[in-house]
Protein backbone atom coordinates (compact mmCIF):
# COMPACT_ATOMS: atom_id res chain seq x y z
CA UNK A 1 0.00 0.00 0.00
CA UNK A 2 1.27 3.40 -1.17
CA UNK A 3 2.22 5.91 1.78
CA UNK A 4 -0.56 8.32 0.23
CA UNK A 5 -3.02 5.71 0.21
CA UNK A 6 -2.33 4.25 3.99
CA UNK A 7 -2.53 7.58 5.13
CA UNK A 8 -5.81 8.86 3.36
CA UNK A 9 -7.39 5.82 5.03
CA UNK A 10 -5.66 6.82 8.16
CA UNK A 11 -7.80 9.94 8.16
CA UNK A 12 -11.07 8.73 7.32
CA UNK A 13 -10.25 5.99 10.50
CA UNK A 14 -12.00 8.30 13.04
CA UNK A 15 -14.95 9.30 10.46
CA UNK A 16 -16.05 10.80 7.21
CA UNK A 17 -14.43 13.83 5.42
CA UNK A 18 -14.61 15.47 2.60
CA UNK A 19 -11.59 16.07 0.33
CA UNK A 20 -10.24 19.27 1.99
CA UNK A 21 -10.11 17.79 5.27
CA UNK A 22 -8.95 15.05 4.06
CA UNK A 23 -5.73 16.81 2.73
CA UNK A 24 -5.53 18.49 5.80
CA UNK A 25 -5.80 15.35 8.27
CA UNK A 26 -2.83 14.06 6.10
CA UNK A 27 -0.95 17.17 6.74
CA UNK A 28 -1.66 16.67 10.56
CA UNK A 29 -0.83 12.84 10.89
CA UNK A 30 2.67 13.41 8.79
CA UNK A 31 3.55 16.08 10.76
CA UNK A 32 3.55 18.17 7.34
CA UNK A 33 5.49 15.98 6.02
CA UNK A 34 3.06 15.00 3.42
CA UNK A 35 1.30 17.35 1.29
CA UNK A 36 -1.62 16.11 -0.91
CA UNK A 37 -2.62 17.81 -4.06
CA UNK A 38 -5.72 17.90 -5.04
CA UNK A 39 -5.36 15.57 -8.24
CA UNK A 40 -3.01 13.09 -6.28
CA UNK A 41 -6.25 13.31 -3.81
CA UNK A 42 -8.92 12.43 -6.44
CA UNK A 43 -7.07 9.80 -8.26
CA UNK A 44 -6.45 7.80 -4.82
CA UNK A 45 -10.27 8.20 -3.77
CA UNK A 46 -11.26 7.02 -7.46
CA UNK A 47 -8.88 3.88 -6.72
CA UNK A 48 -10.39 3.23 -3.46
CA UNK A 49 -13.81 3.77 -4.56
CA UNK A 50 -13.02 1.19 -6.89
CA UNK A 51 -12.08 -1.27 -4.69
CA UNK A 52 -14.82 -0.57 -2.27
CA UNK A 53 -12.11 0.49 0.38
CA UNK A 54 -13.99 3.61 0.89
CA UNK A 55 -17.55 4.86 -0.09
CA UNK A 56 -19.43 8.55 -0.09
CA UNK A 57 -20.93 8.96 2.99
CA UNK A 58 -22.89 11.92 2.12
CA UNK A 59 -23.23 15.16 -0.10
CA UNK A 60 -23.42 18.69 1.15
CA UNK A 61 -23.68 22.31 -1.25
CA UNK A 62 -21.38 24.63 0.75
CA UNK A 63 -21.38 28.28 -0.71
CA UNK A 64 -22.60 27.05 -3.81
CA UNK A 65 -19.93 24.04 -4.27
CA UNK A 66 -20.95 20.51 -3.53
CA UNK A 67 -18.92 18.88 -0.57
CA UNK A 68 -18.75 15.36 -0.60
CA UNK A 69 -17.65 13.64 2.59
CA UNK A 70 -15.93 10.30 2.67
CA UNK A 71 -15.80 7.57 4.79
CA UNK A 72 -13.91 4.17 5.32
CA UNK A 73 -16.17 0.68 4.77
CA UNK A 74 -15.58 -2.47 6.88
CA UNK A 75 -13.40 -3.73 4.42
CA UNK A 76 -10.87 -0.54 3.98
CA UNK A 77 -10.76 -0.82 7.96
CA UNK A 78 -9.89 -4.12 7.86
CA UNK A 79 -7.37 -3.35 5.14
CA UNK A 80 -5.93 -0.80 6.44
CA UNK A 81 -5.61 -2.50 10.23
CA UNK A 82 -3.89 -5.46 8.66
CA UNK A 83 -1.35 -2.61 6.90
CA UNK A 84 -0.48 -0.92 10.58
CA UNK A 85 -0.24 -3.80 11.82
CA UNK A 86 2.81 -5.03 8.80
CA UNK A 87 4.27 -1.77 9.35
CA UNK A 88 4.39 -1.98 13.16
CA UNK A 89 6.11 -5.54 13.17
CA UNK A 90 8.54 -4.00 10.61
CA UNK A 91 9.02 -0.81 12.53
CA UNK A 92 9.54 -3.16 15.93
CA UNK A 93 12.09 -5.88 13.98
CA UNK A 94 14.02 -2.63 12.78
CA UNK A 95 14.24 -1.26 16.35
CA UNK A 96 15.26 -4.38 17.73
CA UNK A 97 17.70 -4.93 15.22
CA UNK A 98 19.07 -1.34 15.77
CA UNK A 99 19.18 -1.65 19.77
CA UNK A 100 21.90 -4.11 20.46
CA UNK A 101 23.82 -2.04 17.72
CA UNK A 102 23.40 0.89 18.95
CA UNK A 103 26.89 1.27 20.46
CA UNK A 104 28.07 0.61 17.31
CA UNK A 105 26.99 3.28 15.98
CA UNK A 106 27.76 5.87 18.82
CA UNK B 1 -14.43 38.87 -14.06
CA UNK B 2 -13.78 38.61 -10.50
CA UNK B 3 -9.91 36.77 -9.20
CA UNK B 4 -11.79 33.67 -7.95
CA UNK B 5 -13.53 33.18 -11.12
CA UNK B 6 -10.33 33.87 -12.96
CA UNK B 7 -8.80 31.09 -10.83
CA UNK B 8 -11.32 28.64 -11.01
CA UNK B 9 -11.30 29.07 -14.87
CA UNK B 10 -8.22 28.09 -14.98
CA UNK B 11 -8.69 25.27 -12.87
CA UNK B 12 -11.01 24.21 -14.94
CA UNK B 13 -8.97 24.04 -18.48
CA UNK B 14 -6.47 22.24 -16.35
CA UNK B 15 -9.18 19.59 -15.44
CA UNK B 16 -9.81 18.93 -19.06
CA UNK B 17 -6.88 16.73 -19.06
CA UNK B 18 -9.06 14.13 -17.18
CA UNK B 19 -11.53 11.84 -19.00
CA UNK B 20 -15.18 13.17 -19.14
CA UNK B 21 -16.38 10.11 -16.89
CA UNK B 22 -13.93 11.58 -14.20
CA UNK B 23 -14.80 15.32 -14.50
CA UNK B 24 -18.57 14.62 -14.24
CA UNK B 25 -18.21 12.67 -11.55
CA UNK B 26 -15.31 14.71 -9.12
CA UNK B 27 -14.90 17.64 -11.29
CA UNK B 28 -17.40 19.92 -8.86
CA UNK B 29 -15.71 18.57 -5.77
CA UNK B 30 -12.29 18.94 -6.94
CA UNK B 31 -13.00 22.86 -7.77
CA UNK B 32 -14.20 23.31 -4.40
CA UNK B 33 -10.48 21.48 -2.80
CA UNK B 34 -8.38 23.53 -5.45
CA UNK B 35 -10.11 26.90 -4.14
CA UNK B 36 -10.05 25.99 -0.88
CA UNK B 37 -6.61 25.60 -0.79
CA UNK B 38 -5.90 28.42 -2.89
CA UNK B 39 -4.08 31.75 -1.58
CA UNK B 40 -6.31 35.14 -1.21
CA UNK B 41 -4.64 36.50 -3.52
CA UNK B 42 -3.70 33.56 -5.54
CA UNK B 43 -4.60 34.47 -9.66
CA UNK B 44 -3.61 31.66 -11.23
CA UNK B 45 -2.82 27.52 -10.64
CA UNK B 46 0.83 27.21 -8.52
CA UNK B 47 3.05 24.99 -10.96
CA UNK B 48 3.44 22.05 -9.22
CA UNK B 49 -0.50 22.07 -8.70
CA UNK B 50 -0.48 22.23 -12.51
CA UNK B 51 1.78 19.74 -13.11
CA UNK B 52 0.40 17.29 -10.37
CA UNK B 53 -3.51 17.61 -12.10
CA UNK B 54 -1.73 16.91 -15.81
CA UNK B 55 -0.22 13.67 -14.44
CA UNK B 56 -3.47 12.76 -12.87
CA UNK B 57 -5.51 13.52 -15.60
CA UNK B 58 -3.26 11.76 -17.75
CA UNK B 59 -3.10 8.84 -15.25
CA UNK B 60 -6.93 8.51 -15.16
CA UNK B 61 -7.08 8.57 -18.88
CA UNK B 62 -4.89 6.03 -19.49
CA UNK B 63 -4.72 3.49 -16.66
CA UNK B 64 -8.14 4.34 -15.18
CA UNK B 65 -9.96 0.96 -13.92
CA UNK B 66 -13.43 0.64 -14.35
CA UNK B 67 -15.76 1.39 -11.63
CA UNK B 68 -17.28 -2.45 -12.06
CA UNK B 69 -14.91 -5.22 -13.89
CA UNK B 70 -16.80 -7.13 -15.88
CA UNK B 71 -18.53 -10.61 -14.35
CA UNK B 72 -20.32 -13.22 -15.54
CA UNK B 73 -22.53 -12.16 -18.40
CA UNK B 74 -20.26 -9.06 -19.79
CA UNK B 75 -17.01 -10.64 -19.38
CA UNK B 76 -18.49 -13.74 -21.39
CA UNK B 77 -19.74 -11.21 -23.96
CA UNK B 78 -16.23 -8.92 -23.62
CA UNK B 79 -14.75 -12.56 -24.83
CA UNK B 80 -17.03 -13.27 -27.58
CA UNK B 81 -15.77 -9.53 -28.55
CA UNK B 82 -12.22 -10.77 -28.85
CA UNK B 83 -12.81 -13.83 -29.94
CA UNK B 84 -14.51 -11.67 -33.19
CA UNK B 85 -11.74 -9.55 -33.62
CA UNK B 86 -9.69 -13.03 -34.16
CA UNK B 87 -11.78 -14.84 -36.44
CA UNK B 88 -11.45 -11.49 -38.70
CA UNK B 89 -7.57 -11.65 -38.51
CA UNK B 90 -7.79 -15.20 -39.58
CA UNK B 91 -10.06 -14.53 -42.29
CA UNK B 92 -7.85 -11.64 -43.45
CA UNK B 93 -4.80 -13.73 -43.07
CA UNK B 94 -6.10 -16.39 -44.97
CA UNK B 95 -7.50 -13.94 -48.28
CA UNK B 96 -4.22 -12.69 -48.07
CA UNK B 97 -2.77 -15.93 -47.97
CA UNK B 98 -5.02 -18.06 -50.70
CA UNK B 99 -5.59 -14.88 -53.06
CA UNK B 100 -2.70 -16.65 -55.56
CA UNK B 101 -4.92 -19.95 -55.41
CA UNK B 102 -8.49 -18.11 -55.67
CA UNK B 103 -7.03 -16.40 -59.08
CA UNK B 104 -5.36 -19.46 -60.47
CA UNK B 105 -8.81 -21.32 -60.17
CA UNK B 106 -10.84 -18.63 -61.51
CA UNK B 107 -8.98 -18.61 -64.17
CA UNK B 108 -9.09 -22.57 -64.82
CA UNK B 109 -13.06 -22.61 -64.08
CA UNK B 110 -14.04 -19.66 -66.15
CA UNK B 111 -12.18 -20.24 -69.54
CA UNK B 112 -13.61 -17.26 -70.96
CA UNK B 113 -12.33 -15.09 -67.85
CA UNK B 114 -10.25 -12.09 -69.04
CA UNK B 115 -7.72 -10.12 -67.17
CA UNK B 116 -10.04 -6.96 -67.15
CA UNK B 117 -12.81 -8.89 -65.72
CA UNK B 118 -10.44 -10.73 -62.98
CA UNK B 119 -9.46 -7.08 -61.64
CA UNK B 120 -13.13 -6.14 -61.72
CA UNK B 121 -13.66 -8.90 -59.56
CA UNK B 122 -10.72 -8.24 -57.26
CA UNK B 123 -11.97 -4.25 -57.09
CA UNK B 124 -15.83 -5.26 -56.22
CA UNK B 125 -15.12 -8.50 -54.18
CA UNK B 126 -12.08 -8.85 -52.29
CA UNK B 127 -10.56 -5.11 -51.77
CA UNK B 128 -13.76 -4.11 -49.78
CA UNK B 129 -13.18 -7.44 -47.72
CA UNK B 130 -9.13 -6.14 -47.71
CA UNK B 131 -9.84 -2.79 -46.66
CA UNK B 132 -12.95 -3.81 -44.32
CA UNK B 133 -11.55 -6.27 -42.06
CA UNK B 134 -8.85 -4.19 -40.64
CA UNK B 135 -11.60 -1.28 -39.32
CA UNK B 136 -13.54 -4.56 -38.18
CA UNK B 137 -10.85 -5.73 -36.09
CA UNK B 138 -10.68 -2.53 -34.87
CA UNK B 139 -14.10 -2.56 -33.80
CA UNK B 140 -14.60 -5.48 -32.25
CA UNK B 141 -11.82 -4.67 -29.99
CA UNK B 142 -12.76 -0.70 -29.20
CA UNK B 143 -16.08 -2.33 -28.47
CA UNK B 144 -14.78 -5.28 -26.23
CA UNK B 145 -12.74 -2.61 -24.41
CA UNK B 146 -15.77 -0.25 -24.20
CA UNK B 147 -18.22 -2.64 -22.82
CA UNK B 148 -15.32 -4.48 -20.61
CA UNK B 149 -15.47 -0.86 -18.75
CA UNK B 150 -19.24 -0.38 -18.69
CA UNK B 151 -19.37 2.43 -21.17
CA UNK B 152 -23.08 2.74 -22.58
CA UNK B 153 -21.83 3.84 -25.91
CA UNK B 154 -20.35 0.67 -26.07
CA UNK B 155 -23.14 -1.37 -25.87
CA UNK B 156 -25.17 0.63 -28.44
CA UNK B 157 -22.39 1.03 -30.63
CA UNK B 158 -22.33 -2.72 -30.47
CA UNK B 159 -25.99 -2.91 -31.38
CA UNK B 160 -25.50 -0.79 -34.48
CA UNK B 161 -22.25 -3.03 -35.31
CA UNK B 162 -24.42 -5.78 -35.10
CA UNK B 163 -27.33 -4.73 -37.22
CA UNK B 164 -24.35 -3.66 -39.93
CA UNK B 165 -22.80 -7.38 -39.87
CA UNK B 166 -26.56 -8.85 -40.19
CA UNK B 167 -26.93 -6.90 -43.45
CA UNK B 168 -23.88 -7.78 -44.69
CA UNK B 169 -24.11 -11.05 -44.22
CA UNK B 170 -27.31 -11.45 -45.97
CA UNK B 171 -25.98 -9.47 -49.20
CA UNK B 172 -23.64 -12.20 -49.11
CA UNK B 173 -25.90 -14.81 -48.58
CA UNK B 174 -28.14 -12.95 -51.76
CA UNK B 175 -24.92 -12.69 -53.96
CA UNK B 176 -23.40 -16.07 -52.92
CA UNK B 177 -24.21 -18.08 -55.79
CA UNK B 178 -23.01 -15.51 -58.26
CA UNK B 179 -19.89 -14.79 -56.58
CA UNK B 180 -19.24 -15.19 -52.77
CA UNK B 181 -17.35 -18.58 -51.61
CA UNK B 182 -19.09 -20.74 -49.40
CA UNK B 183 -16.19 -20.30 -47.19
CA UNK B 184 -16.90 -16.89 -47.07
CA UNK B 185 -20.85 -17.26 -46.26
CA UNK B 186 -19.58 -19.61 -43.67
CA UNK B 187 -17.12 -17.13 -41.78
CA UNK B 188 -19.35 -14.81 -41.95
CA UNK B 189 -22.38 -16.91 -40.60
CA UNK B 190 -19.89 -17.70 -37.53
CA UNK B 191 -19.02 -14.11 -37.07
CA UNK B 192 -22.73 -13.42 -37.24
CA UNK B 193 -23.24 -15.81 -34.38
CA UNK B 194 -20.63 -14.40 -32.24
CA UNK B 195 -21.87 -10.99 -32.41
CA UNK B 196 -25.62 -12.75 -31.75
CA UNK B 197 -24.18 -14.21 -28.59
CA UNK B 198 -22.24 -11.26 -27.27
CA UNK B 199 -25.38 -8.85 -28.23
CA UNK B 200 -27.45 -11.06 -26.36
CA UNK B 201 -25.31 -11.09 -23.65
CA UNK B 202 -24.69 -7.24 -23.14
CA UNK B 203 -28.48 -6.39 -23.68
CA UNK B 204 -29.50 -9.77 -20.42
CA UNK B 205 -30.65 -8.36 -16.91
CA UNK B 206 -27.46 -9.61 -15.48
CA UNK B 207 -25.22 -6.82 -17.47
CA UNK B 208 -27.29 -3.97 -15.81
CA UNK B 209 -25.62 -3.05 -13.00
CA UNK B 210 -22.64 -3.12 -14.77
CA UNK B 211 -23.02 -0.22 -16.88
CA UNK B 212 -25.68 1.35 -14.20
CA UNK B 213 -22.40 1.38 -11.77
CA UNK B 214 -20.59 3.24 -14.48
CA UNK B 215 -23.28 6.14 -15.05
CA UNK B 216 -23.71 6.69 -10.81
CA UNK B 217 -20.43 5.83 -9.83
CA UNK B 218 -19.57 3.26 -7.19
CA UNK B 219 -20.79 4.05 -3.72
Amino acid sequence: MQEATFLILTALATGPQHGYGIIATVREISAGRVNLRAGTLYTALDRLRTDKLISVDREEIVDNRLRRYYRLSPEGAERLAAEASRLEANARAALSRLQPAEGAFA
Amino acid sequence: MTQVEALERRYRRLLAWYPMTFRHEYGQEMIAVLLDGAGQTQRRPGIVESADLIWGGTSMRLFRRAVSRPSGAVLAAVRLMYIGAALEVVTLITLVATLGSIRSYAFQNYAGLTDAQWQSVVMSHIVPVAVGTPIAIGVWLVLGWANARGHAWGRLGFAIFFGLTTVSLIVDIAQGAAVSASADVVAGGLLWLVALGALVLVFSKRSRSHYASRTVGAS
